[in-house]
């Protein structure tokens, strides 16, 4: 198989719940050595949950763990434990990037932060990623990734205008958005370090990570006082533009037509119903003026028909349409398919299943999911014995003592 | 107009220097999109324009034109990086190919984003933001049951594309850092909501663990609570994933008597059987206190809620404001001007605000004449024939 492009590039991963994971489930994705230190003491969240075979709670069975820790190793280490701290600056120091999403003190507490891991690796860098950031007057503010599209308005924007109850923004913008800022941090400091030989510490706050993504409502709050309000699928001058509903249970498809020629390709894919022809859809102005009529139209068209069979009709015309997919439906769509959205891993405790992929295609170094993501503990050997060069006994006397734990 | 614009603010932000490309006269379609102070249009004048722009130079060219393929090719051989975001049968017509440009520049990183990708059967399809998100599947995380799924407000797939495409710029970056090439990075809207945001959901939906979504305020599967309710002044977000939360949410509510109910100790059943007579217990006690005395409570307690805050209670939040989020800067047109700031603060590297968003062409002669060596003549010429 073709080197990856990372495998220089060793990372020491304290990453847990999911947007910390996901930092170095990237970088492992391109080949970097990720060490995961996990501990019995306080299981990561995300390997609690339901089981899916059996009923007693077993770690190896989350699927938000096994596809944000892919391809990383893990190791056991209490670090309220001096002993499992000692471990843990050994790791440090034969460590590029050192990875953490808890709250602000807790590695302060064990004598684990940036100021006590420099000091044994004058070159590592160094990235927190919890919800407020290290310092402000809510720096231990606690919270998931829902909580940062609360706090920066998604859900006063996000819900439904024509609902009957408030729904908010469900869906988890927070983790996966803030982690690949992380990442970027993280590369950012690296590619500094090759030219300098600096390393660095990085204080990330999900919270600012989202918040950064509210350009147009931020704007216009500061230039006009304005606040904004929800919007649900109408576009400042798209009409139509929506989801519309079709054939089947729960099956959606969304248009949106933007120029004058999109909406005659529109129309004549259609067949040209009388109703398109009315003045008050003539133009952009119009149609956008009179977009609760004209959706009304559309969805009575679509209603009758599969949400594919909508999209082809009308991208034949050059009109965009796609169906809304579920997961199943997203498990089937061929284009995901031969986009590799979703790819086959082999798990030791839940047997195949499709992780996501990567979605860049980088067509030099594309990367891979290397492997399944850990059983508890199963790299101690490997990275205390090899990589420390730990002895058998020292080892079973700082497992038995519950420091390799 | 959003997601390319974005991926290279976010380079510029930390130093790298951008030269933005436009179409001369009409120019990026965000400087017409707004919103504008007391909402008149005035392309110099865009909040989102201005947003995402900062930090870079213009220039104008319009490289289907005869000089505009030389000119071009100068920009291309004196770059890192190049971003696009032209559909790809429109890239290819303007020029922008890897296979050709990588003979001009063999070290060059090309980051092209589209609605659906370079690849696949739907690589020429029309797309939208919206029809990127009902392929990527976040739609149907978003609305109300028995209603329409909702696109994502605030044109967030674009915003999340451009953070996707910026990591694997800095991905291909460092890999050229250490011995590597230039290489194409092809990336989907589409896809960056299929995977990193939506992608855990199809192992949960195949075995068996959560099949449907867009439930409402409450959030299907996992541990009680999940949801969002009203209390005296406004609605709160509450997600507890872990006992010791939840035992503190007990504790901050004064160690309520249902707490201790036999039926209320396995959090995974608690939701799945009893969330609505758990919503009553704690919509109640919520109903009586206002979203700031809340807050306060919450964060006393650690317990992991939040207020649902507007836009305004972002932009003045007290917190944000002592870590410098925002950011101020003086505009020729626009004045000064607070934009959201840093996502990330670097201990020894800089994150900082240079210069505002380029006027239309602003910075045409110091890159024609300064980095691409013509004269001021010959600049004059490609103004009069529409190249610049």
């Amino acid at each position: 198989m073709q080197p990856l492009p990372f495998e220089r590039i060793r990372v020491l991963d304290f990453g847990w719940v999911w947007a910390g994971a996901v930092l170095g489930h990237v970088l492992a994705d391109m080949g970097a050595e990720v060490i995961k230190v996990e501990s019995r003491r306080r299981l990561d969240p995300a390997r609690q949950g339901r089981p899916i075979i059996g009923d007693t709670p077993d770690p190896e069975q989350n699927p938000l763990y096994h596809n944000v820790n892919r391809g990383k190793m893990c190791v056991t280490v209490d670090i309220s434990h001096a002993e499992g701290r000692r471990v843990v600056e050994q790791l440090a120091s034969i460590s590029d990037i050192v990875v953490e999403n808890m709250s602000p003190h807790a590695l302060a507490a064990a004598g684990l932060d940036y100021q006590n891991l420099r000091r044994v690796n004058p070159q590592v860098i160094m990235v927190s990623c919890p919800l407020a950031g290290q310092y402000g007057p809510r720096n231990e503010l606690r919270g998931y990734g829902n909580a940062a599209g609360a706090l920066v308005g998604l859900d006063s924007i996000g819900a439904d205008p024509d609902g009957d109850e408030f729904c908010g923004f469900n869906h988890v913008q927070g983790d996966p958005s803030s982690s690949q800022y992380g990442v970027i941090a993280a590369l950012a400091a690296f590619h500094h370090r090759l030219r300098t030989g600096e390393g660095q510490y990085i204080d990330l706050s999900m919270w600012e990570a989202v918040g950064t993504m509210m350009g147009v409502a931020t704007m216009d709050y500061v230039m006009n006082g304005r606040i904004a309000a929800p919007q649900g699928n109408r576009h400042a001058f798209m009409a139509p533009h929506g989801i519309y509903p079709c054939q089947g249970d729960d099956m959606w498809v969304s248009i949106a037509v933007s120029t004058q020629e999109e909406w005659e390709a529109f129309r004549s894919a259609l067949d040209s119903p009388s109703w398109a022809w009315e003045e008050r859809f003539s133009d952009g102005y119009q149609r956008a003026l009179h977009r609760r009529e004209l959706d009304h139209h559309v969805a009575q068209w679509t209603s009758g028909m599969d949400a594919y069979e909508v999209m082809e009709t009308l991208q034949r015309a050059g009109v965009a349409a796609m169906p809304c997919l579920n997961q199943e439906g997203r498990y089937f769509n061929p284009h995901l398919q031969a986009r590799a959205a979703y790819v086959d891993v082999e798990h030791p405790v839940l047997g195949t299943e499709p992780l996501y992929g990567i979605p860049y295609k980088l067509s030099g170094t594309p990367g891979r999911i290397r492997r399944h993501a850990p059983i508890m503990g199963e790299h101690n050997d490997y990275v205390f014995g090899e990589l420390l060069g730990l002895s058998a006994e020292d080892s079973r006397y700082l497992t038995e003592q519950k420091v390799l734990y | 107009m959003v997601s390319a614009a974005y991926a290279t603010k976010l380079l510029a932000d930390l130093g790298a220097e951008v030269i933005k490309v436009e179409r001369p006269g009409f120019g990026d379609a965000s400087r017409h999109y707004g919103p504008f102070p007391g909402d008149e249009p005035d392309p110099e004048n865009s909040g989102l324009f201005l947003y995402l722009n900062m930090n870079k130079l213009g220039i104008t060219l319009d490289p289907c034109s005869d000089g505009g393929k030389g000119i071009l090719k100068g920009l291309v051989s004196s770059a890192d990086i190049l971003v696009q975001n032209y559909a790809p049968p429109v890239a290819g017509e303007m020029g922008l190919c890897y296979p050709d440009l990588q003979e001009t520049n063999p070290d060059l990183i090309m980051l092209s984003l589209s609605p659906y990708g370079g690849t696949g059967p739907y690589r020429d399809y029309k797309g939208y933001e919206i029809n990127a998100a009902s392929l990527g599947g976040v739609v149907m995380h978003l609305g109300l049951p028995e209603r329409s799924p909702l696109n994502p407000p605030q044109m967030l797939g674009h915003y999340q594309v451009a953070v996707t495409g910026a990591m694997a710029v800095m991905i291909a970056l460092v890999t050229r850092d250490l011995g590597g090439t230039g290489q194409h990075i092809d990336l989907a809207e589409a896809d960056s909501w299929a995977t990193f945001h939506a992608g855990v959901g199809i192992v949960q939906w195949l075995f068996g663990l959560r099949t449907t979504i867009r439930h409402g305020r409450r959030v299907r599967g996992g541990p009680y609570p999940n949801t969002i309710l009203p209390c005296k002044d406004g609605e709160i977000r509450m997600q507890a994933m872990t006992k010791r939360e939840w035992n503190r949410i007990l504790e901050m509510m004064g160690d309520p008597e249902w707490g201790r109910d036999a039926r209320f100790q396995d959090r995974l059943k608690m939701h799945e059987l009893y969330a609505d007579e758990l919503d009553g217990y704690i919509g109640a006690w919520l109903k009586e206190r206002t979203k700031g005395e809340l807050s306060q409570l919450f964060y006393e307690y650690g317990v992991p809620f939040t207020p649902v805050n507007t836009i305004a209670d972002f932009v003045n939040d007290p917190h944000l404001a002592a870590r410098e989020f925002f950011v101020e800067m003086e505009h020729q047109r626009a004045g000064m001007m607070k934009y959201p700031g840093k996502p990330y603060q670097f201990s020894e590297t800089p994150w900082e605000v240079r210069r505002p968003a380029p006027l239309l062409g602003e910075h045409n002669a110091d890159v024609y004449c300064g980095l691409l060596g013509y004269d001021s003549r010959q600049l004059v010429k490609l103004r009069q024939s529409a190249v610049i």
